[in-house]
């Protein structure tokens, strides 16, 4: 056969970025070392989806918000080469700086435009102590923010689902919550599986010229997460 | 799931002095459980609309007035023809209960409720369509996919203009309200026919790490055809789209390539004939 014509063929990039919260209340009641191990414990499983799905390049990231946000892990990294550190809960929950963080690195560039939808998953317990509307708009005003898959979780009673919901922008998906570790296990292993592999392998949907809808179909949750408080409830 | 591509290739010998290629992508989302029928109807429509142009005893409007048709008739008459032929499919195979469990279980209540509003959301297809007279060369197109077209000196270009709203896997549609309204085109006159040009659905462009990458493709193939290799470039094809589908998108890839010969090219001849080859790759998505 012939060489075969063209440049360097590659799978195409699916970026996946942790947005956590750090602000002093997730110090409470264990919430961040419940996080950090539920992401940790997550790790695995998404390199297995990875695994199944050679033909969308897995490349994980993660910020951290409080006083301002930054990259816990700036570079893309490959799912087999990503390492969760602790991250420690001090400070404001300054969620607008996160979206304008991640809003900046869904530019085209960095971002390529045969991507696939990249998946945002957003954990917090409180409100937002900055401009977080401002910080939600430049999100959205990038091509990409607009088509991200768009996961967020609440974790205890205090987190506003008001912004939660604002931030996914689909009322066909709600914030899950997590009151309590095992709920937070549960939803970030769903996020890390379900949600990582309908981005993986989305099909193509026809544009309804929704400015915000992303076009990655999300089956429904397991629904005993996100139900009313129980005895187990600590958060 | 089934390859949800189509084509056709007028006339199907594969060699002519005119002739009209299309290819169209049947979309692989949950509601577009029938779009591999959809794209195949959406071949057909571009066929029943374009292909009698090529019939030697056609009263064929000049270029100009063909320019002018392309910008609203042939939209509207292939829209119109693709949805006649999705009323008949329908009409004669109506929606089952397992088609509707299978919707609901992948996307919920909801995208059972879309399809029975707009039924034409299940044969969802996007088409690609070239067709290449002797004087002029119109390209129409809605949704992704590629029409490329390589110039004497190797360069290759999309002439067809870009459409914003068709990043990620968001595409328009035949199946949307107004479908006609969503084509994009583009022509071609003498002596600036291109020399060569591919189309190809998006799963092929999709494929490659740059953009330029995919271009290169066409610049690639026709310094094969104009280096005497185009047996190689048949006896190829079919295998590179196979790869580009393995190591790259995972989509379905279809894609046409058709040149002149090169002896015609240097004659300059306006009356060169077109040699084509089409080729429709195997790879099942999953």
């Amino acid at each position: 056969m012939a060489n075969r014509p063209g440049g360097a063929m590659a799978s195409r990039p699916l970026h996946f970025i942790w947005m956590v919260d750090c602000s002093g209340s997730m110090a409470a009641d264990g919430k961040v070392q419940s996080l950090n191990s539920a992401i940790r414990e997550a790790l695995p499983h998404m390199a297995d989806v990875a695994r199944e799905n050679p033909n969308a390049e897995l490349l994980l990231r993660a910020v951290a918000f409080s006083n301002g946000a930054r990259w816990h892990v700036a570079n893309p990294m490959p799912v087999s080469e990503f390492r969760w550190d602790d991250v420690e809960a001090a400070g404001m929950t300054d969620m607008g700086k996160a979206f304008r963080t991640v809003a900046d690195q869904l530019r085209v560039p960095p971002m390529s435009e045969r991507a696939l939808p990249p998946v945002l998953a957003l954990l917090s317990d409180g409100q937002p102590s900055d401009d977080w509307q401002t910080g939600l708009a430049e999100l959205m005003a990038q091509p990409w923010g607009k088509k991200a898959v768009r996961i967020a979780i609440a974790i205890g009673a205090d987190a506003d689902h008001d912004v939660l919901s604002r931030f996914i922008g689909n009322p066909e998906l709600r914030p899950l919550q997590a009151n309590n570790p095992e709920a937070l296990v549960r939803h970030i292993r769903w996020v890390s599986t379900v949600v990582l592999q309908s981005a993986s392998a989305p099909g193509t949907q026809q544009a309804d010229g929704s400015p915000i809808t992303s076009n990655v179909v999300i089956p429904p949750s397991d629904p005993a997460g996100s139900g009313p408080t129980s005895a187990t409830d600590v958060w | 799931m089934p390859n949800q591509d189509a084509f056709v290739i007028t006339p199907a010998s594969g060699e002519a002095e005119e002739a009209l290629v299309a290819l169209a992508d049947g979309h692989g989302s949950a509601k577009s459980f029938r779009s591999e029928v959809g794209s195949r109807l959406a071949v057909e429509a571009a066929h029943t609309v374009l292909g009698p142009l090529l019939e030697p005893r056609c009263d064929r409007p000049d270029p100009s007035a063909l320019r002018d048709m392309a910008e609203e008739r042939f939209p509207r008459e292939i829209v119109r023809e693709w949805r006649r032929l999705v009323d008949e499919d329908l009409a004669a195979r109506p929606f089952d209960e397992g088609e509707w469990e299978r919707l609901s279980g992948r996307e919920g209540a909801s995208a059972r409720q879309a399809v029975e509003q707009n039924p034409y959301h299940a044969y969802g297809a996007t088409l690609l369509a070239a067709l290449l007279l002797r004087d002029l060369h119109l390209y129409l197109q809605i949704g992704d996919g590629d029409i490329v077209a390589v110039g004497a000196d190797g360069a290759a270009w999309r002439p067809v203009p870009g459409d914003v709203r068709l990043l990620a896997n968001a595409t328009t549609s035949l199946a949307r309200n107004d479908a006609w309204r969503d084509f994009r085109r583009a022509h071609a006159l003498p002596p600036s026919l291109p020399d060569l040009l591919l189309l190809a659905t998006d799963g092929y462009a999709n494929s490659f790490a740059e953009d330029a990458g995919f271009l290169q493709v066409a610049s690639d193939i026709h310094g094969m055809a104009s280096g005497g290799e185009w047996d190689e470039v048949a006896a190829g094809l079919g295998g590179w789209l196979t790869d580009a589908s393995s190591q790259g998108s995972g989509d379905d890839v279809t894609a046409a390539v058709v040149t002149r010969p090169v002896e015609r090219r240097l004659r300059r001849s306006r009356r060169a004939p077109w040699l084509h080859l089409r080729c429709k790759c195997p790879v099942r998505r999953v």
